[in-house]
């Protein structure tokens, strides 16, 4: 049977390269094989999402201090792919009456804000009714507009507030490097609402270790992007069009993500705050690993389902990890 | 200075090339004092005063000896007149006479040895490394904080030859370091357990060079792993471990039993704690500081702990933080911040913040009244029934969580919805009094007051950093801590009640303490252990 490489596990179609010095140098920025791991792990662990079992993975590492940046976007890789669907009329006509929302007609550009009065059936066909709140042309504030069914597509709705002109600029970039990188992308994927992934991590720490760090991919690598622009990570008191959020332990942990990374002992003291609901990958590094946590493995052996070692999710493992890696992963009902 | 991913790249790179030298190294001289001190000590009455004494001097004169790298008739090892107090202590003790001139004639031969053997050897072992630019480590400083052995006049020599050597003391000096290699200079007996395990199992080098004479042993320290699940067990490399075991080799009884002897009586005649618990005492960590003070703080306790942003070494300025930090997790080369009192004790952070808050009296019992309902269906379930119980309230949660909001450590769940099916099960059981009428809003008021306790927790601890804060971080702005030597250079003028402090040793063991005794800055400059 033919060995799965990171590369293919991932799904990575051109080769990655990283460097934290602004450019990169094809015959030496190959991403390194821990990085790649770490990255396939983050698919992973985000793909082994379900509704109705929990799955709490540990993994220590040598060092951990760059590492979940590499986890991140794993899980985001994972969010990519296994996305379907933005903001759909079946979403989109339940909405409740009062809920703001924003939306750009197509072929015009012309952006709008308004708040959703309720659903009409024009001549039997439902129309979602809008009330205009904002709009570049005065005269259309305050106006009702009926979009039926058939219409849907003419317009681009979201929940979130359009990004700015700088952040569309960004989103753009990122989603032509992922699409260089993985083939096809959906553009909607960056730009639909809610979050895929919350990491709770020292955040300006987080935020420095990835300061000078670049991703360039195949052919591309002339015009590398920065890798905090890949993650595309929520900035304090933003949260628009951000697939990932990151929190310090003690700051807002509030999010819908399916999957929460816990970054060191002191995001891992706050496990109990996070609702049940998202699934936890929890990263140490090898002298932060203590008997505490041991226990707290130990206790997930307990209670764990028993791993089936012939299902789905223990085929779809990576052969073999490199040197210092070591990893835990158990599910649970919710 | 590299950047973290090169760092990171590096580190996994030598964890899968680990590996370990032992390099035994032959010196018949120091061969012969060693055997003759552990004779001594086997046939001393240690109940003795005197006698205890004696070893202590026994063992630093026996420690100093191995782990130096400076010729041995160096004056500045004070190797003379360490020998003649010890034969002081040694004429007041009735000692088999052919031991006796064993350790004379063997000493004689130091005072006119102008080499150490260990120095040659790390001399040949690095001469690759002539003139390169990478960088190599060392450790050697062994003795609480101190430098007997001279290591910083080691390190500066070696530069004289073209060698790039780094004096490694504490773990923080090598967490964002990389290493060519690292020599141990001897069995690091007195150095942080930490230290030695970052330098085993970080991947800060690929290469560790033990330099033991032949009647040294080393011990590889150990580390606890995560245990693999099963569907991830035939996917993992194990770090080769055994490249460590295999030069590991079976002290000899009476050195361990020297080593063992000396780190009790070490803290013994340091702080003089009871090992034993009395009505009144309270469990305390002896911390040892640099420069030779030290004190007593209890086991629970916080104390205010400098922090280096790892975003300014990166740009090779340093800038600090200040978090509170629990006294069982501070480790060897930590910097703390001290305050002192009029009375000249020192604050004890934790209280202190918590202090300038409104009345807290009743509050904390309020707060957790419930859990004498929790004691008390513990007397007829266990843990676990407890555990099963809440999952019939669609909430799960281990048992050892139960036991957590039993204890005192924890004030109540941190998640609201446990929190909830706890109260109802412990009413449901009849362990609530019947006054409390309505399960759902005891519950909600409750909830609500430990959320209000626990954000008033918060504040405090942030008001108590503030007063601190300023003034205070901008003096030691674009300092690098680490590359100083301890307590000595940061002399900042802070002002008598504030004092920076590096942590030179820590009592593992608790000691039980009055109240009155934590806290109290103890001057041990003059101790037998810390000259």
């Amino acid at each position: 049977m033919e060995i799965e490489t990171f590369d293919s596990l991932i799904g990575f179609r051109k080769p990655l390269y990283i460097s934290d010095k602004a450019r990169i140098n094809i015959a030496g920025d190959l991403i390194e094989d821990w990085a790649k791991a770490c990255i396939y792990l983050g698919k992973w662990a985000k793909s082994q999402y379900k509704k109705d079992t929990r799955r709490i993975t540990f993994l220590v590492l040598p060092s951990r201090e760059i590492a979940t940046a590499f986890i991140s976007l794993g899980a985001l890789i994972s969010s990519i792919g296994s996305y379907k669907d933005g903001l759909s009329w079946t979403k989109f006509s339940t909405l409740d009456s009062g809920v703001e929302i924003y939306w750009k007609r197509v072929e015009s550009g012309d952006l709008f804000i308004g708040k959703v009065v309720g659903v009409e059936l024009i001549a039997s066909e439902p129309a979602i009714k809008l009330e205009i709140t904002k709009s570049r042309k005065t005269k259309d504030v305050g106006s009702i507009i009926l979009i039926p069914e058939g219409q849907f597509n003419k317009y681009q709705f979201s929940l979130e507030k359009p990004a700015s002109a700088q952040r569309e600029v960004a989103i753009n970039a990122s989603i032509a490097f992922m699409e260089h990188l993985l083939g096809d992308v959906s553009p909607a994927w960056a730009k639909s609402d809610g979050q895929d992934l919350l990491l709770v991590t020292k955040m300006n720490q987080f935020k420095s270790s990835i300061d000078y760090l670049c991703a360039g991919v195949g052919d591309q690598c002339e015009d590398p992007i920065k890798f905090e622009s890949l993650l595309g990570f929520e900035k304090l008191g933003d949260g628009r069009h951000s697939k990932m959020k990151i929190s310090h332990p003690k700051g807002d942990l509030e999010s819908s993500a399916e999957l929460v990374i816990l970054d060191g002992p002191s995001a891992f003291s706050i496990r109990e705050h996070i609702p049940l609901r998202s699934d936890l990958l929890i990263v140490f590094d090898s002298l932060e690993f203590n008997e505490n946590e041991l226990e707290f493995v130990g206790e997930l052996e307990l209670a764990a389902e028993t791993v089936n070692l012939s299902d789905e999710s223990s085929h779809n493992i990576a052969e073999k990890f490199p040197v210092g890696f070591e990893i835990s992963s158990y599910s649970f009902l919710r | 200075m590299s950047s973290q991913y090169s760092r990171a790249s590096s580190r996994f790179k030598n964890i899968t090339e680990f590996t370990v030298i032992t390099h035994k190294v032959e010196d018949a001289v120091i061969a012969a004092v060693t055997r003759a001190v552990m004779g001594i000590f086997k046939n001393l009455d240690k109940s003795d005063q005197d006698a205890k004494n004696l070893v202590g001097l026994l063992w630093v004169f026996k420690t100093i000896l191995n782990s130096t790298l400076v010729s041995l008739d160096d004056p500045a090892l004070r190797l003379k007149e360490r020998y003649q107090e010890i034969s002081s202590f040694l004429k007041k003790q009735n000692i088999d006479p052919s031991m006796l001139s064993a350790l004379e004639a063997s000493t004689e031969l130091l005072w006119s040895k102008h080499k150490n053997n260990k120095f040659d050897r790390l001399l040949s072992i690095s001469e690759g490394f002539l003139s390169k630019s990478e960088s190599m480590g060392l450790v050697g400083k062994i003795l609480y904080g101190n430098d007997p052995a001279c290591i910083n006049f080691t390190i500066s020599s070696l530069s004289n030859y073209g060698l790039k050597f780094k004096n490694i003391e504490a773990k923080q000096q090598i967490k964002s370091s990389i290493f060519q290699k690292i020599f141990i200079v001897s069995p690091p007996m007195r150095a942080s357990m930490d230290l030695m395990k970052t330098i085993f199992y970080s991947g800060v080098t690929p290469e560790v060079d033990l330099l033991l004479y032949e009647h040294e042993n080393f011990y590889a320290p150990s580390r606890i792993e995560l245990p693999i699940s099963p569907n991830f067990q035939q996917r993992i490399q194990k770090f080769k471990a055994s490249k460590i075991v295999a030069s590991v080799s079976t002290p000899e009884s009476s050195d361990s039993e020297l080593n063992s002897w000396a780190e009790e009586s070490f803290w013994i005649d340091i702080h003089g704690g009871s090992r034993t618990k009395t009505a009144q005492s309270v469990p305390a960590h002896y911390i040892l500081f640099e420069g030779g003070e030290g004190a007593f703080m209890p086991v629970s306790g916080k104390v205010l702990h400098i922090d280096k942003s790892t975003d300014s070494v990166r740009q090779g300025e340093f800038s600090y933080d200040l978090s509170h930090v629990d006294i069982l997790d501070l480790v060897e080369g930590d910097y703390v911040l001290l305050r002192k009192n009029s009375s000249g004790f020192l604050f004890n952070e934790e209280v202190d913040g918590i202090e300038d808050e409104e009345e807290d009296d009743g509050v904390l019992d309020k707060i957790t009244d419930w859990k004498n309902a929790l004691g008390a269906l513990l007397l007829t379930r266990d843990y676990s029934e407890i555990a099963y119980l809440m999952r019939s309230k669609g909430v799960n949660v281990v048992p050892g969580k139960i036991k957590q909001w039993e204890g005192v450590d924890v004030i109540a769940p941190n998640s609201e919805v446990e929190f909830r099916a706890l109260i109802e099960v412990l009413w449901d059981e009849g362990k609530l009094s019947l006054t409390v009428g309505d399960i759902k809003a005891y519950a909600t008021e409750k909830w609500s007051d430990i959320h209000d306790y626990r954000v008033s927790r918060q504040r405090a601890g942030y008001k108590a950093r503030q007063t601190v804060l300023e003034g205070l971080l901008e003096k030691i702005e674009g300092l690098d801590i680490d590359s100083t030597d301890g307590a000595k250079s940061l002399d900042l003028q802070l002002g008598q009640n504030i004092l920076i402090r590096r942590v030179a040793s820590i009592d593992q063991s608790i000691s039980y303490v009055y109240q009155s005794s934590l806290y109290k800055i103890d001057d041990l400059r003059g101790n037998k252990w810390l000259r």
